[in-house]
């Protein structure tokens, strides 16, 4: 009766996989401030009103363009990041940095947020080093054309650190004898990290880009709080609020919708791809 | 002619470390800094630079927080208690076979380990309003569980294959039942692995924003992170107040980080790389 251990996590789950079809369900009716009894079935046509909203349009770009550039970045920083501790003799020195880069995870969004505000202060911020150096000031928070990239820079300050713990412990499980005797033969640090790690980091690679993809795709408080529900930094997150605080319900259920399809592309081939190295190893 | 290009490299190699460590450390060096300014300190310096001590700002925005970090706890604590014992137990059941049905379960759960949270903000809303649970501890802890205990049972199960099977296989020979096994032999030994499991929850529940922003109504409900949204700033507003509040709303995730980071950092390993460090 061994099954009996795994019944109260599948009783939590089903409530998960309810939610799923609850919400694929009133996708398709149009329930919402003006039809809060009795939706009428609509088939796709709450789907085509999304697709059509402009504040849609671009909250999908925007976040897909956030994950873009923040796993380009994080993956090369944590690349930069792992090998410089890498190459570290000392064992104590090596687990300080890994922490050090990795403590900004710890910390809440939110918290995140408030702090990152003021450091984008176009007077009291970082700006005021600019100004005393007489270089020109970046506009932060305050100028459409840069709020995105403020946001997104926080967002590489968080993650860069879990990115870089992966690669490093990849790098970590490449035999010693490997790296002494390329060292034997003179190689250099790059070619080491090109030629003999990064080859042995395909799951770093992996499980980087697919957990920080998942982390900028359900990205809500850092912008909500920075900026409030403004249409210059709104992700697909904040975009289903903003269409449930408005009480079109039925319209955030279709962006739940498009949100599952997108992560489930991700995650179904990296669960089964999981299940080997998870738990076949014994 | 080699080593004083060898100490060049090193002090390049250094350097690069410690300037991007202090880039890194900017944000948590403010909070220190400004969470403990006076107001004149806030109009005479730019944030970046420490002036005076002043412990006003802590003590009004504690004041303030005290009951939202009380909230916090519970959830937290209620939380991760709930999703590292049965997630314990989930391991349990994964770790005693390999089959088909077996197989399927944990790819079940380890998809709804990933799946983004928002997704269910209208249903659950719903669900919660209808039971009577919207704005209440059990309420909030039930949605926090139906979202954190997938990943609790990943890492419990990860954690537990690295048990060797002869250890069961022996309570077994002795007549021990699945209980017994579990609760005197397989449990105790991946303790160090729930320790992990405990943090990670611990600390994402803690953080977790839109959920709490959602299922709360009333000021009393409200959690360390949303209370943060009345010190962004704005006109007139100081900017000692803002660190401070990030400061005492973060101090109890970052002291776990600092005091448990190896079990934290382990956690995000085994979830990864399936590594069992």
């Amino acid at each position: 009766m061994t099954f009996l251990f795994v019944v109260p996590t599948l009783f939590f789950a089903a409530f998960l996989i309810y939610f799923i079809i609850w919400n694929l369900y009133y996708s398709f009716l149009d329930y919402s401030i003006l039809h809060a009894h009795n939706p009428p079935f609509v088939g796709f046509g709450t789907y085509s009103s999304v697709l059509g909203d402009p504040l849609f349009v671009t909250a999908f770009g925007r976040t897909m363009l956030w994950v873009v550039v923040c796993l380009a970045v994080t993956n090369a920083l944590g690349i930069l990041i792992a090998s410089l501790i890498f190459f570290l003799e000392n064992g104590k020195l090596k687990s300080v940095y890994n922490s050090l880069f990795l403590y900004p995870i710890s910390i809440s969004l939110a918290a995140s947020a408030v702090i990152w505000t003021w450091l984008y202060n176009p007077q009291e911020g970082i700006n005021s080093i600019f100004v005393a150096l007489h270089l020109p000031t970046f506009s932060g928070l305050s100028s459409p054309s840069t709020s995105e990239l403020s946001l997104i820079i926080v967002s590489i300050w968080i993650y860069s650190g879990l990115s870089a713990i992966f690669y490093y412990s990849s790098f970590q499980g490449v035999p010693s004898q490997v790296i002494e005797s390329a060292r034997a033969d003179a190689a250099k640090a790059h070619t080491i990290v090109f030629k003999i790690l990064l080859p042995e980091a395909k799951n770093a690679f992996i499980v980087a880009t697919v957990t920080i993809f998942l982390f900028v795709l359900r990205m809500f408080s850092l912008p909500y709080v920075a900026t409030g529900l403004d249409p210059f930094t709104m992700t697909l997150a904040e975009q289903m609020f903003n269409y449930f605080t408005t009480e079109f319900f039925s319209k955030a259920s279709v962006v739940s919708i498009i949100v599952v399809i997108i992560a489930a592309a991700v995650i179904v081939p990296y669960a089964l791809f999981g299940v080997k190295r998870w738990i076949s190893g014994d | 002619m080699i080593r004083p290009l060898k100490i060049a490299k090193k002090t390049i190699h250094h350097a690069i470390l410690i300037i991007l460590a202090a880039l890194w450390l900017i944000p948590v060096y403010t909070m220190l800094i400004d969470g403990m300014k006076s107001a004149g300190g806030v109009l005479t310096t730019p944030i970046l630079q420490p002036t005076g001590l002043s412990f006003t700002p802590l003590i009004t925005v504690s004041s303030a927080l005290e009951l939202p970090i009380v909230n916090s706890l519970i959830l937290a604590i209620a939380t991760a208690t709930i999703s590292t014992f049965i997630g314990a137990l989930a391991a349990f059941y994964f770790y005693k076979g390999r089959s088909w049905t077996n197989n399927t379960v944990f790819v079940i759960i380890a998809i709804a380990t990933f799946i983004p949270y928002q997704i269910t903000l209208v249903p659950i809303t719903e669900i919660l309003s209808t039971l009577g649970l919207f704005n209440t501890y059990p309420g909030l802890i039930f949605t926090f569980v139906i979202f954190h205990l997938p990943g609790g049972a990943l890492l419990m199960t990860i954690f537990m294959s690295n048990l060797p099977k002869s250890i069961v296989e022996s309570a077994r020979a002795d007549g021990a039942s699945d209980w017994i096994v579990f609760s005197k032999v397989a449990f105790p030994l991946t303790l160090a692995g729930a320790v992990s499991t405990f943090i990670l929850t611990f600390v994402e529940v803690w953080n977790n924003f839109f959920i709490p922003l959602v299922l709360t109504s009333t000021p009393n409900m409200y959690t360390a992170s949303i209370s943060l949204l009345s010190y962004t700033g704005g006109y007139g507003t100081l900017y000692n107040d803002s660190f401070a509040a990030a400061l005492v709303a973060s101090l109890i995730p970052l002291l776990v980080f600092v005091l448990l980071g190896r079990y934290f950092m382990r956690g995000f390993l085994a979830l990864g790389s399936g590594s069992k460090g």
